[in-house]
């Protein structure tokens, strides 16, 4: 479990205390504050990682609202459990722990139609439309970005979960473990078999690799042409 | 309920493929590190959804609702009240203070003037006579001890003090909240 860390920042809109308090202290005086019984640092606390928690839980569920719900679900079960919080430790990942638990419980519990954590999706691949030259660049730029969304949703979610945290969230393969609740190497195991999977997954639509036609180095350098 | 932001266009979406691009020939070079930055810019030219903005409000709501969180302090609306209230208070504290030792302080004084002459008549007196400045000073400090050491003049010194403690509270109660509410 990764050990405590330095203060944090975040970018919000909201004033008063709840701004001063999210931006400028550490996780450790908000907790503080939240412990003697101070609203508003509950606020500054979900202000502060709503984010987060919110784009890991749609990473698993894939809805937006049913996202929402279990964000606040999460926050009021890290609330519950605050008193128990060890504050040696850092904050971010026993919350995005329980973020994680939350959303996988409620694949579990047949909220949603969707796969299991841990089973491979069998969508129709037809969603990775092949790539055909198109009229312009910006419509091969946006067809590039529809298959490489489809191409995630193909992976298995606990794959691609663990990817999504190592590249887009860039967390260490202890916190993406301590999150997922598995051990490290397992992480990483998830992370290389998600790019390799991903790189399959666009070599089929012809996006690139060497036995799919790949992109030459140089093309959409700016100059119109490919 | 839930804002999808969309990244500029031109700039991300070229990046996005030269960024596939690269990303293609670190797997083939077995370049991790590589491969992680150039995945990490090919999805940053997609669009992520946000919360919806209002998320920390109904999370505090519900928390409050389900007795996890605790209920704020006394709204605004209250402090004006509040105010009057010490206001009032220290007003009527004061009129009770005037109306039971009023008179008392009149008559002290009255006492002290009448002290005061005695005192700037004695001491010509004295000087005329020929009295030294210490034996006169003696003289005084023991006539002023006799006239403030009675029990009226204890008391309203110590009820004066006790209002002044009071007033100091309750100035600090109220810059205490005004810092809360700042705060």
């Amino acid at each position: 479990m990764p050990q405590r860390n330095g203060q944090q920042t975040a970018n919000l809109n909201t004033g008063g205390s709840r701004r001063r308090l999210a931006g400028a202290v550490t996780d450790d005086d908000a907790l503080g504050e939240a412990l003697a019984g101070q609203q508003h640092a509950y606020a500054a606390i979900v202000d502060r990682y709503q984010r987060p928690v919110y784009r890991l839980i749609l990473r698993v569920v894939t809805e937006a609202e049913l996202a929402a719900e279990l964000t606040q679900d999460t926050f009021l079960k890290a609330f519950r459990r605050l008193q128990s919080f060890d504050r040696t430790r850092r904050f971010a990942p026993w919350l995005l722990r329980i973020a994680y638990n939350t959303a996988v419980d409620a694949l579990r519990r047949g909220r949603l139609e969707t796969v299991a954590i841990s089973e491979t999706p069998t969508r129709d691949r037809a969603s990775l439309a092949s790539r055909v030259p198109g009229p312009d660049r910006q419509t091969e730029q946006r067809l590039l970005l529809g298959d490489l969304e489809a191409a995630l949703a193909l992976l298995r979610p606990d794959h691609r979960i663990a990817l999504l945290m190592r590249v887009q969230d860039e967390r260490s393969y202890v916190e993406i473990a301590y999150v997922m609740g598995v051990a490290e190497e397992t992480a990483k195991s998830q992370v290389h078999r998600a790019r390799r999977q991903l790189a399959e997954e666009l070599g089929r639509a012809g996006w690139g690799g060497a036995t799919a036609g790949a992109l030459p180095r140089n093309a959409y350098t700016g100059n119109g042409s490919r | 309920m839930c804002r999808l932001i969309a990244p500029s266009l031109m700039p991300s979406d070229q990046d996005a493929a030269t960024a596939l691009v690269d990303w293609f020939a670190a797997e083939a070079d077995g370049d991790d590190v590589g491969s992680e930055i150039a995945l990490r810019r090919a999805l940053s030219a997609l669009p992520r959804l946000e919360p919806p903005e209002n998320l920390a409000e109904l999370v505090v709501a519900a928390g409050v609702r389900a007795g996890v969180v605790p209920a704020s302090a006394p709204s605004w609306r209250h402090r004006p009240a509040r105010v009057v209230a010490w206001s009032l208070v220290a007003l009527i504290g004061t009129m009770e203070v005037g109306v039971v030792l009023g008179p008392l302080f009149v008559r002290q004084l009255a006492r002290l003037l009448n002290f005061s002459v005695q005192g700037f008549v004695w001491i010509v007196g004295g000087l005329e006579q020929g009295l030294d400045a210490w034996s006169l000073l003696v003289e005084l400090g023991r006539a002023a001890a006799a006239t403030l050491a009675t029990p009226q003049v204890s008391v309203g010194v110590v009820v004066i003090e006790f209002v002044g403690v009071a007033a100091l509270y309750a100035l600090l109660r109220v810059l205490s909240l005004d810092r809360e509410r700042k705060g």
